[in-house]
């Protein structure tokens, strides 16, 4: 039986937030976002010339009279947002104490249930070979209960090995642009990270990435002694090592450079990269770590 | 092949079950990804990671190397270098036959001298020499270590006394002549002080190594026969017993004529205390050809155990009635006459000077003109009172207050007024139970010492008693005794009980030959009988000694038989008396002497060995033994075996990063 991802006493505390989006997002229905478009709200955004053909009803008048002049008055137009939220379902991702795929879980339905509360447009895709969508796009307070169902009875994809190249192609090719993707994995991939987040790249400059990378302490200091055969929970690769301290130093090494290099390949691309342990409370996660990132406010 | 050999078979058996039992543990883990990274990582980095990748197998390798070298009990010779000369000087003295742990101490002895040859390297060399009364070369330098240890084997303990300071003399002279000399001792230290050593003995590179514990023990130290002058046949057998042991026993002392008890006294003797027990032995009657040697032996109490069954035991000659026939020549002497009248079986003939130079010229023609007519008075001793004949006498002959011709060598004496007593030798037999004290001469001839005289009693200036060898070309050497004074011009014959002592024990030495006056001998010493002369006239002939085995029980007769010739000194010698028991001599089938030997040594008798050598300037403190020196190594590499073995548990069961 499925576990709750939230308990309810977080789910009202989530209540209060409402995610933030830097970018000025591109909505496809109006909403309670600004759109980057010039809209028809009451909030003054801009001036520009007159060309023929505008609507003579936002010709600022007063400016004509002062400089003889056609001005357009320019209004924001308040759009929804779009909540893209890719979560690795890969097998590597059922692994340690706290389980990164529940803790990943965690993040995103928070994450969804923000965006649902808001009026945000959420829609939420697991993958490991491929991307599968499994809640959304959908919006309002009245998609709560699915999202929080979809996301009790998710499970992990045993025996597909994860392909994030393949996975973010897939969501770009979906054609899901602008709006605010959260990218939630482990990165345990043998192809490399780099060629996967660029195709999250190019859905688009108005897409503002959030790339969480969810790691296990086990994973982050391996309780491991003797000599071992290391058995890949996705491929069944296999390593036999024998647990010594220049070895453990290696793998430290090791980790913080991926980690590292993750980071630098985001950080050049204006993608925001958020690393986490699972032994890293989610509430202090998400109400004060987002908070500080500018996810959520 | 030794079975060490065979334990390094276990070495590839290790390695094939590491390869069999390395069944590494599965683990599933989240990725392989970035342990495979780190992998390729360290292999680049770390050329050893193959090792440390089998740290566990390398560890049990390490530790059953180590028990194999523990196995192989390796040794360290420390502080050794190449190229040396060892002397092993080894005891074989009766102390070493003391039981220790139920094995006589010597074997222990052995066992360090052994270990010694076992750590004998390349290039060096070893002499063994062992040591009792007498220092005696066992196996001259030589680097050969099956001989060296065969020689060892087949040493066994004598039951004669110490004397170390003869053997480290022995050594020293060795090691002068030789680099890298090293001297090992091995013995239980029950030496007492040495004294008298040249320094540079003190200056060898001197190991002791000490191989006893102390032993109770209890012993007869002295024995001996005296005859009491006063009483006519009077017979005392002495013997002296003490106790080694640290708390009082009650022992009895039995007196035994071959295997018939005859007394028994019962002592008891404080701890460290000796005590002397006399039996009379005046009416016992030994018939003719019956074995004069009684035997005196102690029986314990039982609430001990003896450490030493050779001092249990001492044997004594009970003296014969043997004539001995006296020609005193000079005027009367009323001292010298009454003195010569308590000699035991001795006749004394009286004769003037002139008398006795016509009779010597009479017998020397006499056997120049026709040889079968040889004057048939012969004497045992001549003794010379105030006169002196102007040839040296054929027979052994004591002077007194007399110049005597004097035979090469002998320095010619001066007269010197009141000399001063000064010393006496006192292992000599004429000086037995003498004292000389408190004795006024008015004037006395003092001989200047040489290598041709000995001085039996010292004045300041010279010898004032003194005794040399006639050696005349063509006839047997006749001893002589010369008294420098005129005893009636002294206080010794009037009041002084050594008079006729030193008459008697004059006559006997003079007229019965060496160590006749002996009745009992010490282990260590020769033993010799001068053989009747007449009978020597011809072919030499041949005469057996019989020789008491090594362990043989007291009271038993000898069994080993050794020929002897005598020598031009008319006398027949057994070497050296190793062992304790009865010596006989045998002419023709005819026992003609014994000689009972017994052990007779506080030194030997005392088990507590010694932690140093005392010699005197310097002390040679004793190793515990010499495994400290050729130090075992086992014991370290077991240990280290452990150590190992242990880490080898640690690393497995915890997370070590090694």
């Amino acid at each position: 039986m499925a576990t709750k991802v939230l308990d309810d006493e977080f789910i009202a505390r989530l209540e209060k937030l409402e995610l933030v989006s830097r970018k000025i997002v591109a909505g496809t229905i109006k909403g309670e976002r600004r759109s980057k478009r010039r809209g028809h709200s009451t909030d003054f955004a801009d001036y520009r010339p007159y060309v023929v053909g505008d609507d003579l009803r936002h010709v600022d008048w007063n400016i004509y009279g002062r400089l003889d002049k056609l001005f357009l008055k320019v209004f924001l137009e308040e759009e929804d947002l779009r909540l893209n939220i890719l979560v690795d379902s890969s097998p590597s991702m059922h692994f340690g104490d706290p389980d990164k795929f529940h803790y990943a879980k965690k993040i995103a339905t928070a994450m969804g249930y923000i965006g649902l509360v808001n009026q945000d447009r959420v829609q939420i895709g697991t993958f490991a070979s491929r991307l599968e969508s499994i809640f959304g796009p959908s919006r309002g307070r009245r998609q709560v209960h699915q999202l929080l169902q979809t996301m009790d009875n998710l499970e992990t994809q045993a025996e597909e090995s994860t392909n994030l190249e393949q996975s973010c192609r897939d969501f770009t090719v979906q054609g899901s642009r602008g709006g605010i993707l959260l990218f939630i994995t482990d990165f345990f991939d043998r192809r490399g990270f780099e060629q996967a987040l660029r195709y999250l790249l190019a859905s688009g400059n108005s897409t503002e990435i959030f790339v969480f990378h969810v790691l296990a302490p086990q994973e982050l200091n391996p309780e491991l002694a003797g000599d071992l055969r290391l058995v890949d929970s996705e491929d069944g690769v296999t390593a036999d090592v024998t647990i010594s301290k220049p070895l453990l130093e290696q793998y430290q090494a090791t980790l913080s450079s991926f980690r590292s290099e993750i980071q630098q390949f985001c950080s050049t691309r204006g993608i925001n990269y958020v690393f986490t342990s699972t032994d890293v409370s989610f509430d202090q996660l998400v109400l004060s770590y987002l908070r500080k990132r500018g996810l959520v406010r | 092949m030794t079975p060490v050999w065979w334990l390094l078979a276990f070495i590839p058996a290790l390695i094939a079950l590491y390869f069999l039992k390395l069944k590494r543990q599965e683990v599933i883990f989240s990725s392989t990804y970035l342990w495979k990274r780190s992998m390729e990582d360290l292999h680049v980095n770390a050329p050893f990671q193959r090792l440390r990748k089998s740290i566990l197998f390398l560890l049990q390798l390490i530790a059953l190397c180590l028990l194999i070298f523990a196995v192989w009990r390796p040794r360290c010779d420390q502080d050794v270098e190449a190229g040396r000369n060892i002397i092993v000087v080894i005891d074989q003295s009766a102390s070493m036959n003391a039981i220790e742990k139920g094995r006589p101490r010597f074997e222990f002895a052995r066992e360090q001298a052994l270990a010694l040859v076992e750590a004998l390297r390349p290039g060096d060399r070893m002499q063994i020499l062992s040591f009792a009364s007498k220092t005696t070369t066992v196996q001259p330098l030589s680097p050969d270590r099956g001989l060296l240890a065969a020689k060892l084997r087949a040493l066994e303990p004598t039951s004669m006394s110490t004397d170390l300071a003869q053997a480290l003399l022995v050594a020293n002279a060795m090691a002068s002549t030789l680099q890298a000399v090293e001297v090992h001792v091995i013995g239980d230290g029950c030496y007492g002080k040495i004294e008298d050593l040249p320094p540079e003995v003190a200056r060898l590179n001197m190991k002791f190594v000490n191989t006893g514990t102390k032993i109770p023990n209890i012993a007869i130290t002295e024995a001996d026969v005296r005859r009491s002058f006063g009483v006519e046949k009077a017979m005392d057998v002495f013997a002296l017993v003490e106790n080694f042991t640290d708390d009082d026993r009650v022992i009895s002392v039995e007196l035994y004529r071959g295997d018939q008890l005859e007394r028994a006294n019962e002592l008891t003797l404080a701890a460290g205390e000796n005590q002397p027990v006399v039996f009379d032995v005046s009416d016992i009657e030994f018939e003719e050809g019956e074995s004069r040697v009684l035997r005196m032996q102690i029986q314990g109490d039982g609430s001990f155990e003896d450490g030493l069954p050779d001092d249990n035991a001492a044997v004594v000659k009970i003296p014969g009635p043997k004539a001995i026939s006296i020609l005193f020549v000079g005027k009367q002497n009323v001292f010298v006459e009454t003195a010569l009248t308590l000699v035991p079986n001795a006749t004394t003939k009286r004769m003037s000077l002139e008398e006795y130079e016509t009779f010597v010229t009479q017998r020397e023609t006499g056997l120049a003109e026709e040889e079968d007519d040889v004057p048939e008075a012969t004497w045992d001793v001549v003794v010379f009172d105030r006169e002196a004949p102007t040839r040296p006498p054929e027979e052994p002959s004591l002077f007194v207050g007399a110049k005597p011709p004097l035979p090469e060598g002998v320095p010619e004496p001066s007269m010197v007024d009141r000399p001063q007593f000064m010393d006496m030798d006192q292992s000599h037999p004429v000086n037995r139970f003498m004292s000389f004290s408190n004795i006024n001469i008015l004037k006395s001839l003092v001989f200047p010492l040489s290598k041709t005289n000995v001085a039996l009693v010292e004045a300041e200036e010279g010898a004032i008693i003194t005794a040399f060898t006639y050696r005349e070309e063509g006839k047997y050497p006749a001893r002589a005794v010369v008294i420098g004074f005129d005893v009636t011009q002294s206080n010794w014959p009037i009041n002084h009980h050594s008079f006729p002592i030193f008459f008697t024990n004059a006559i006997s030495w003079l007229g019965v030959g060496e160590e006749a006056g002996t009745l009992r001998w010490k282990t260590g010493e020769s033993l010799s009988f001068a053989v009747d002369r007449a009978s020597q006239q011809g072919a030499p002939k041949i005469y057996d000694f019989l020789v008491p085995e090594p362990g043989t029980r007291p009271g038993e007769a000898p069994t080993r038989r050794e020929s002897a010739t005598p020598g031009r000194n008319g006398l027949v010698t057994f070497g050296t008396a190793r062992s304790i028991g009865v010596y006989e001599l045998h002419e023709e089938g005819e026992r003609i002497a014994e000689f009972p030997v017994s052990l007779l040594s506080t030194t030997e008798s005392n088990l507590e060995p010694q932690e140093e050598i005392d010699l005197g300037d310097i002390q040679v403190e004793a190793d515990t033994r010499l495994e400290a020196e050729s130090s075992d190594l086992w014991r370290w590499f077991a240990l280290g075996a452990l150590a190992f073995l242990l880490l080898e548990w640690y690393v497995y069961n915890r997370r070590v990063y090694v």
